[in-house]
């Protein structure tokens, strides 16, 4: 089995070590804020259940910063 | 002859019981900058029986770029914007009820604020208030729409007490925010963009479409060019304290 997966991060192919978690694609990705939103195939990912999630090969990844400017 | 609303009227979602219906509504919008100013414009013209305009800021010339109800004059003068937005959609439609609260929407006046209501528009410029609104708004049952702009980039909500998630439920611990309009700036037509989806799905409430709403968060992005509506999950978490949804 490949030690390596690639996932979709904001639209750009991304290859990532399998057993990635979560937590650590955002560490990554430099995107550890209280209001982040993350959604993987179309779906959004509720904050507390971050450490559950296990990466797929393929899966789309939008790591999504809210804008709350009016 | 044709009437103000006859083009509306004519669309197979509206018809003048819909025009009727309007008509009879009251929207508070809270915030009366590039969001608020434009999606109450669009709120004016479309018909909407009252409209009650709030924001404590007065009309600054760096505001020109993206809030299209204001000119120089009123930034010349640091007119509130209360005052300038319920004097511009007056001369846009002068058949319909204009409050304006040059007022700042906190805890000790949000209830007086949304008295009388069918629906709030969340136009604010800050995190904070805005779970302010949340809470009164899964209190009183009232819906609104929330949607939010920086740089290029937003998103829009709809919140229906009972019906929907509520914004505690997507962002279960606020903190301060990633982006800022003071450091990443605005564009002018993304603001424009996002009041107008506001507005679009404040009218669906109004007119008792439910069943054309959102049903997730659109997060909309102009540069470059992306449209995705995000599904809420729970992820089998307990329900929320606030909305119990």
């Amino acid at each position: 089995m490949p030690s390596t997966i690639t996932i979709t991060v904001d639209g750009l192919a991304e290859e990532v070590p399998r057993g990635l978690s979560l937590p650590q694609l955002i560490e990554r990705h430099q995107a550890q804020h209280k209001d982040l939103i993350v959604e993987i195939n179309g779906r959004f990912v509720h904050p507390k259940t971050y450490d559950q999630v296990e990466f797929n090969q393929g899966d789309r990844v939008e790591l999504i910063h809210p804008a709350f400017g009016g | 002859m044709p009437g103000r609303y006859t083009m509306q009227e004519r669309l197979a979602e509206w018809g003048p019981q819909g025009q009727a219906r309007l008509g009879g509504s009251t929207v508070v919008v809270l915030g009366l900058g590039g969001l608020g100013g434009a999606a109450a414009m669009l709120l004016a013209r479309a018909g909407v029986g009252r409209l009650r305009l709030v924001d404590p800021d007065r009309v600054a010339l760096d505001n020109l770029h993206r809030q299209l109800l204001y000119n120089e004059s009123d930034a010349s003068q640091a007119t509130p914007k209360a005052q300038a937005a319920a004097r511009h959609l007056g001369g846009i439609n002068s058949e319909i009820t204009l409050e304006a609260m040059a007022e700042e929407f906190q805890i000790g006046n949000g209830r007086k604020l949304l008295e009388g209501a069918d629906l709030a528009l969340d136009c604010l410029d800050r995190p904070q208030p805005r779970f302010v609104l949340n809470d009164l708004c899964v209190e009183l049952g009232l819906p609104w729409v929330h949607a939010g702009v920086v740089a290029a980039q937003g998103q829009v909500l709809v919140l229906r007490p009972g019906f929907t998630p509520c914004l505690r439920c997507w962002f279960p611990e606020p903190g301060e925010p990633a982006l800022t309009s003071a450091r990443d700036g605005i564009l002018g037509p993304a603001a424009a963009m996002l009041a107008s989806l506001q507005a679009s799905e404040a009218l669906k409430l109004l007119l008792g479409r439910e069943d054309a709403l959102l049903t997730g968060m659109l997060v909309a992005r102009l540069w470059p060019p992306s449209f995705r509506e995000v599904r809420f999950s729970r992820g089998g978490q307990k329900p929320c304290p606030v909305c119990g949804y």
